[in-house]
C-alpha cells in the first residue's frame, strides 16, 4: 500500500488524494480482469471419469494468484461422510498435509472452518507459516476443503486475492457438482442398460428358469419355463413350486430346499406336470440366494428338459442290450452251424442210402421195417440239422407270398399236433383267423416251424390244462411299439399264441430265445433249440416278437409279420407227389467227397440217368470238354483252388449255356447267387432227398 | 439413551438416533456402531453431542420433560392482538409470529410488549408551553447542515477514516489492517475480546489482531470495526425518553439474527449483515441525541393514535429514522451496501440487493416479536411479503430462530454494551 499523508477525514491534499484514486482504480480494474479469467472449467465435464483435472485446473489458477508453496483438496465420500485427500500438489506434500488437517480435525478449527463460506488463514504449529483453509461448496451442498500451505516468508496476500481465490473454488464445487450428476446419469443409464441385458439374459435362457422366495413360492419366471409348463406367467407367480411337479416329486422338494440352504446347491430329478395333463422329465439345478447378512432369501431353480434325453438313453440301453442278444445268439449260431454243417455231410448216407436200398427191396421183406427205422432216423437228425442250420440264419432266405393262415390249418392238422392233443388232452385250442389276412414273403416251412414251436412250449406250459388260442390279424402301427423288443411303425400281419400256463418269470423271458436254454428237463423232448428256431426263423422274414407272461396267469407271443401287397400265383400246401424219373440223360456230378459222389449216382441211376463224376473243378471242366452232358450238379465246395462257381464258369467257356444246378449243404451265398445270375438253374440244400433231387432235375431239363 | 459429548464417545458405543449436521446432512444412521473413524467425522462436521444407548425405543425415561407453555391468559391475549394490529393477519407467517408472541408472553402477567417502551413519560408532552413548541420544518437540514452545537452530528475517530481507505484499496492486506486497527487500543481490544468470544466460538485464543484478521476475516473484522465505533460514540445519551438499555439489546438482537440469516443464506461476509442490524434504528438515536423535543413529541403522538412509530415520524417530520440514519452513514462513508441496508430496512422493495434488505427486514420483524428490547416501537412492524418470499424461512423455524437468538443475546451483550 502507498503511503500518504496523514490527515483527518476530509483535509487531504487534493493531488496526493487523486494519485492515490487512480493507483486505487487501476488496482481494482486489474482484480476484476483477474475475476472475469476465473470463468468456467475448460474440460468438458461429462467426459470426465473423474474429478481430478477439474481439480487440477483449479489448482493451476489458484497459483497464478496466490504464491502457495503447495495445496491440497479433500473431497467428501458420501458413503462415509469422511473427507478424503483427493488431489495433492506437490504429491510429496500428502504427508503434511494429512498431518496438518488431522491436526485440524481434531482440535475442532476444520469443523469451524467448514461452517464459513471463506478463507481462513490460520498459523502453523511452529508459528513461522502459515494455512489457507477454505470450504468447498456449492450453495447446497459441502463438497470438500481447500489447504493451502503459504511460503515461510512473511508474505502478504492482498485481501482482494482470496475473493478471486473465494470466486474459483466456488467455480471448482459447481464443476464438481455436474460431474457427479453426470455421474450419476451415467450409472442410472447403465444401471437400466444392464437391467435391460440381464432380463434378456433371463428371458433367453434355454432352461426353465424360477425364481422363489423363501418359503419355495415362485416371485418370477421366465419364458422358457412358460414353454416347459405349457402356462402363462400368471398363472406360475404365486403358486408354489411343487405345485407343478408330479406327486411323488412333491415331497423331495424338502430334501432338495434342506440341502440348498445347507451347501448352497441342490440338484435332482423330478417331473412336471404340463396344463394339458402330459408330464417332463427335468433336471433341477438350485442355487439359493442369500442377503449380506448370509440369510436365506430364496433361490434361484433351473429346469432342463431331459425328457428326450432319457428317451434317448432308454433307447441305446435297449439297443445295447439287443445287440448283446443278437451277438450271443450269433455266437452260439456260428457254433451250431459248423456242426451242422459237418453233420449233414455224415448224415446225407443216413438218410439216402436207406432210401436206395428200400427201393431195391421186396415189400415183405424183414428188412424193410428196420431200414425204414433207419431213414425216420436220419430224416430226423437231417431235420434237426436243419434247424440248427436255420437257427443259424444259414437257411435259405425265403421269397414266398405265404398266407399264414393256410400255415395255421396245415399246422393243425398235422401228426405233430395230434400227437400234442393226445398227450395234453385236457388242453382246448382255438383258431380265431382274420379273414382278409395280408399275405407275408417268406417261406412256409418256417413260418411252419415256428407255430409249431410255439404252440409245443404252449402245451408244455399247461401240464394240467388250460386253453390255447392262435389268432391271426392284420395291424397297422402309426409309431414305433415298445414292447419286448422295438417294433416300427408300419403294416404287419401278427400271429399270436396265447396260453394259460404256467407262465415265465422275467429272467426266463430274457433268455428264452437263447439256444440250447431250456427249464425242460433233458431228454424229455426238444433239444432247447425250439424257441431259438422261432427267432431265427421270425428273423429271416424280418419280423418282431412281443411277449407278455404273469407267472401263475399265461403267456402270450404276438409275431409281427411285415405284411406284403403281394399275391401269390397259386396257393400251395406242403404236399407230396411222385418223384419224376429220368430217361438216359447225361448228367455229371461234381464234388470232392467219394461218398457224396457215391450216393448221387446211385440216386440218379436209380431214378433213371445215366451218371458220371468229377471230384475236382478241372476235372469237371475236362469231362465236358469231350462228353456233352445235359446237366451238371455242383457241389459248391470242390477243394484244389478252384469252388463251385469257378468250376462253372470254366464249364461255361467250354459249354456255354450248360445246363446245371447247385447242390451244397451251405447256405444260399453270394457265390452261389453268382452261380445262378450265371445260367444254374436251381440250388439244392443237402442232404437231399431222391424226391427233392429228382424234381430239380427234371424242372431244370424241361427247361 | 443419554446425551453423551463428542468428548466421551468411545467406539463400540451404539447410536440411539440418526445425526445430522447443522444444515441437516445425514452423517450416521440410528444403530450404527461407533469406530474411531466415526468420531473423527463428527468431529469433521462440527457434531457436539450425540444419543447413544443399548435399545432404540422411544423411552423417554432419561429425556427431560419439555417444559408446558404457560396457559395463555385472557389479557395476554387482547393484549398480543394489539400488538399486531398493524400486521395482515392472513399471512401465514405472521400467525405462527402471533403464536409465538403468545407463547413467549402469555400468562406472566405482565402486560406484554417492548420492554421499556411503555408507561414512560415524555419530556416533549404537550403540556408544554406552546413557545417551545418543536419545529419540524426541514429538521433534516438542520440536522446535517446547522454548525450549532445542539444539533451537532457525533465525530468518529480517525482510525475510522483510516479502516474506510483500508477496505476500499483492493491491495490492502491482513497486515495493514491490523496495523490500522492497532492505533486504537480500545478498539483493538474489543475486537480481540468479541474473536474470543462464543460470538465466534473458535477452538483456541486468537491472541493477535492479524491472527484474528487472517481467521476471522478481512472485510469481517473491518466491518465489526464500525458497529463497535458507533455504539461507542452513542454510548452516552441521556436516558429520559427512550430506555438505552432497551435499545441497544433491540439493536444487538436484530444485529444477531441477521447475521445468523445470512449464515444461513450462505452469504460470505456476514458481519455486513449483523453491523446493519445493529445500526439499522440509529437514526431514532440521531433524532433523540441532536432533536430530542421534535422526536419526544412524534413518539406522544404515535402512542395516542396507536400508530406506527416509523410512519409518525414520516407523517410529521417529513422523514424516518432509516433515512436519517442513511444519511448519516453515507457522510461518514460509511461501504455503499451498509448505507442502503439502513436505508431499506423498513421497505425492501427495490432495494439493490434484496437478500440482504430482506433479512435485515424480516430480523427487525422477528426481533419485535420476541420482545428484546425496544427501539421505541410498540407495535409489530407490518412484514413484507415479498422480503418473506426472498428469504424463504420456514414457518417452523421461527421459534428455532428466535431461541437461538436469545441465547445468543446473553452470551454477546457484556462484549458489545460493557
Amino acid at each position: 500500500m502507498t503511503t500518504r499523508s496523514t490527515g483527518t477525514g476530509p483535509d487531504r491534499s487534493l493531488n496526493e488524494r487523486i494519485l492515490y484514486l487512480e493507483e486505487l482504480y487501476r488496482n481494482t480494474l486489474d482484480a476484476l480482469e483477474t475475476a472475469s479469467t476465473l470463468g468456467d472449467f475448460q474440460t468438458s465435464i461429462n467426459k470426465l471419469q473423474d474429478p481430478s483435472s477439474i481439480l487440477r485446473e483449479a489448482s493451476e489458477r489458484i497459483r497464478r494468484i496466490v504464491p502457495f508453496n503447495g495445496l491440497a483438496f479433500y473431497l467428501v465420500n458420501e458413503n462415509t461422510q469422511d473427507f478424503e485427500p483427493y488431489f495433492t500438489e506437490p504429491g510429496e506434500l500428502l504427508p503434511l498435509v494429512r498431518k496438518t488437517v488431522d491436526g485440524f480435525i481434531e482440535s475442532g478449527i476444520f469443523s469451524w472452518v467448514l461452517n464459513q463460506r471463506r478463507s481462513v488463514v490460520l498459523p502453523s504449529p511452529d508459528g513461522k507459516s502459515r494455512r489457507v483453509l477454505h470450504t468447498l461448496a456449492t450453495c447446497s451442498r459441502i463438497r470438500g476443503m481447500f489447504i493451502g500451505l503459504l511460503p515461510e516468508e512473511k508474505s502478504q496476500i492482498p485481501d482482494i486475492h482470496k475473493s478471486l481465490l473465494s470466486i474459483i473454488l466456488l467455480n471448482c464445487s459447481n464443476a464438481l457438482e455436474s460431474f457427479e450428476l453426470y455421474h450419476r446419469i451415467r450409472e442410472i443409464k447403465t444401471v437400466l442398460e444392464n437391467r435391460e441385458s440381464y432380463k434378456t439374459l433371463f428371458e433367453a435362457a434355454p432352461d426353465g428358469v424360477e425364481v422363489l422366495d423363501g418359503m419355495g413360492l415362485v416371485i418370477d419366471c421366465n419364458h422358457s419355463q412358460e414353454t416347459l409348463l405349457l402356462r402363462d406367467r400368471a398363472s406360475i407367480i404365486g403358486a408354489h413350486t411343487t405345485d407343478f411337479l408330479s406327486e411323488p416329486y412333491r415331497r423331495s422338494f424338502e430334501k432338495f430346499c434342506a440341502e440348498m440352504r445347507k451347501s448352497g446347491y441342490a440338484e435332482c430329478e423330478a417331473e412336471v406336470l404340463r396344463s394339458d395333463g402330459s408330464v417332463r422329465q427335468v433336471w433341477r439345478k438350485g442355487k439359493a440366494i442369500r442377503d449380506d447378512a448370509g440369510d436365506f432369501l430364496g433361490a434361484i431353480i433351473h429346469n432342463r428338459d431331459v425328457t428326450q434325453l432319457n428317451r434317448m438313453e432308454a433307447d441305446r440301453k435297449e439297443m445295447e442290450l439287443r445287440l448283446q442278444r443278437a451277438q450271443k445268439m450269433e455266437a452260439l449260431g456260428t457254433l451250431a452251424g459248423g456242426i451242422a454243417h459237418d453233420l449233414n455231410n455224415i448224415l446225407s448216407g443216413l438218410v439216402s442210402y436207406p432210401e436206395l436200398i428200400l427201393m431195391q427191396l421186396p415189400p415183405e421183406s424183414p428188412f424193410r421195417k428196420p431200414l425204414q427205422t433207419i431213414q425216420r432216423s436220419g430224416e430226423k437228425a437231417a431235420a434237426t440239422v436243419q434247424d440248427m442250420l436255420t437257427m443259424a440264419r444259414r437257411a435259405r432266405v425265403p421269397s414266398e407270398s405265404v398266407n399264414v393262415n393256410q400255415v395255421v390249418r396245415d399246422y393243425l392238422r398235422s401228426p405233430e399236433h395230434e400227437k400234442l392233443l393226445s398227450l395234453y388232452p385236457e388242453v382246448q385250442v382255438d383258431a380265431t383267423l382274420e379273414p382278409d389276412l395280408k399275405y407275408v414273403v417268406g417261406a412256409p416251412v418256417q413260418i411252419w416251424k415256428i407255430v409249431m414251436n410255439l404252440v409245443t412250449n404252449a402245451f408244455e406250459a399247461m401240464p394240467r390244462g388250460g386253453s390255447l388260442s392262435i389268432v391271426t390279424g392284420n395291424r397297422t402301427l402309426g409309431s414305433p411299439f415298445r414292447g419286448y423288443e422295438f417294433i416300427p411303425e408300419g403294416r404287419y400281419v401278427t400271429l399270436s399264441v396265447i396260453d394259460t400256463g404256467t407262465g415265465m418269470g422275467h429272467e426266463v423271458l430274457e433268455r428264452i430265445f437263447e439256444p440250447f436254454y431250456t427249464r425242460k428237463a433233458m431228454g424229455r423232448s426238444g433239444s432247447g433249440l425250439g424257441m431259438a428256431i422261432v427267432w431265427g426263423a421270425l428273423k429271416d422274414h424280418k419280423g418282431y416278437i412281443d411277449l407278455s407272461s404273469v407267472e401263475g396267469k399265461g403267456t402270450r407271443f404276438s409275431l409281427f409279420f411285415p405284411a406284403s401287397s403281394r399275391v401269390p400265383k397259386k396257393a400251395g400246401t406242403v404236399r407230396e407227389r411222385a418223384t419224376p424219373t429220368g430217361n438216359g440223360e447225361r448228367l455229371l456230378v461234381v464234388d470232392d467227397e467219394e461218398q457224396q459222389r457215391e450216393i448221387a449216382t446211385a440216386m440218379l441211376s436209380s431214378l433213371g440217368y445215366s451218371v458220371s463224376s468229377a471230384a475236382t473243378g478241372p476235372e469237371a471242366a475236362r469231362h465236358i470238354r469231350s462228353h456233352p452232358t445235359d446237366l451238371v450238379i455242383l457241389d459248391m465246395i470242390l477243394g484244389a483252388g478252384m469252388d463251385g462257381l469257378d468250376t462253372y464258369r470254366e464249364i461255361l467257356q467250354v459249354s456255354p449255356g450248360q445246363k446245371a444246378i447247385i447242390a451244397s449243404g451251405f447256405s444260399e451265398s453270394d457265390r452261389v447267387r453268382e452261380c445262378l445270375r450265371l445260367g444254374a438253374g436251381a440250388y439244392l440244400r443237402k442232404p437231399y432227398t431222391i424226391d427233392a433231387i429228382g424234381r430239380c432235375i427234371r424242372k431244370e431239363l424241361e427247361k | 439413551m443419554a446425551l453423551a459429548g463428542l468428548q466421551n464417545l468411545q467406539p463400540r458405543m451404539v447410536l440411539a438416533a440418526d445425526v445430522q449436521n447443522r444444515h441437516g446432512r445425514l452423517i450416521a444412521q440410528k444403530g450404527t456402531v461407533l469406530t474411531a473413524r466415526l468420531i473423527r467425522v463428527f468431529k469433521i462436521w462440527g457434531v457436539v453431542e450425540v444419543e447413544v444407548g443399548k435399545n432404540s425405543d422411544s423411552r423417554e425415561e432419561n429425556v427431560p420433560p419439555v417444559p408446558a407453555d404457560p396457559p395463555v391468559t385472557e389479557e395476554s391475549a387482547a393484549a398480543v392482538e394489539k400488538r399486531f394490529l398493524h400486521t395482515d393477519r392472513s399471512h401465514p407467517a405472521v400467525r405462527a409470529l402471533m403464536e409465538i408472541a403468545l407463547r413467549r408472553n402469555g400468562g406472566n402477567g405482565h402486560s406484554p410488549g417492548p420492554e421499556g417502551a411503555a408507561g414512560k413519560t415524555f419530556p416533549g408532552d404537550r403540556s408544554r408551553s406552546p413557545g417551545t413548541a418543536p419545529d419540524f420544518s426541514r429538521l433534516e437540514e438542520k440536522l446535517f447542515n446547522a454548525p450549532t452545537a445542539d444539533l451537532k452530528l457525533p465525530t468518529l475517530p480517525e482510525v475510522f477514516f483510516k479502516i474506510n481507505d483500508a477496505i476500499s484499496n483492493p491491495r490492502s492486506s491482513v497486515q495493514s489492517l491490523a496495523e490500522i486497527i492497532g492505533q486504537d487500543t480500545s478498539l483493538s481490544v474489543s475486537l480481540l475480546r468479541i474473536a474470543n468470544s462464543p460470538f465466534y466460538n473458535f477452538p483456541y485464543t486468537i491472541d493477535t489482531l492479524s491472527r484474528a484478521v487472517d481467521i476471522i476475516g478481512f472485510h469481517q473484522i473491518s466491518t465489526l470495526s464500525y458497529g463497535i465505533q458507533i455504539v461507542r460514540t452513542f454510548r452516552h445519551i441521556r436516558q429520559d425518553v427512550l430506555d438505552m438499555k432497551s435499545f441497544w439489546k433491540h439493536s444487538l438482537a436484530c444485529g444477531l439474527v441477521a447475521r445468523f440469516l445470512a449464515g444461513q443464506k450462505g452469504i460470505q461476509n456476514c458481519e455486513r449483515l449483523f453491523v446493519a442490524g445493529l445500526l439499522h434504528d440509529m437514526g431514532r438515536l440521531i433524532l433523540y441525541r441532536s432533536a430530542p423535543q421534535e422526536f419526544a413529541q412524534v413518539l406522544g403522538e404515535a402512542r395516542e393514535r396507536n400508530a406506527l412509530l416509523f410512519e409518525k415520524e414520516s407523517d410529521m417530520m417529513g422523514t424516518d429514522h432509516s433515512r436519517i440514519g442513511a444519511r448519516l452513514t453515507r457522510e461518514w462513508m460509511f461501504p455503499d451496501s451498509l448505507v442502503h441496508l439502513i436505508e431499506s430496512h423498513h421497505g425492501p422493495n427495490g432495494s439493490g440487493n434484496p437478500l440482504e434488505s430482506a433479512i435485515v427486514h424480516i430480523a427487525d420483524v422477528l426481533v419485535n416479536v420476541a420482545g428484546f428490547g425496544s427501539s421505541g416501537e410498540i407495535f409489530v412492524p407490518p412484514l413484507n411479503t415479498r422480503s418473506w418470499e426472498t428469504v424463504d424461512l420456514s414457518i417452523h423455524s421461527l421459534p428455532v430462530v428466535i431461541d437461538q437468538a436469545e441465547k445468543q443475546l446473553e452470551d454477546t451483550i457484556g462484549f458489545f454494551l460493557s
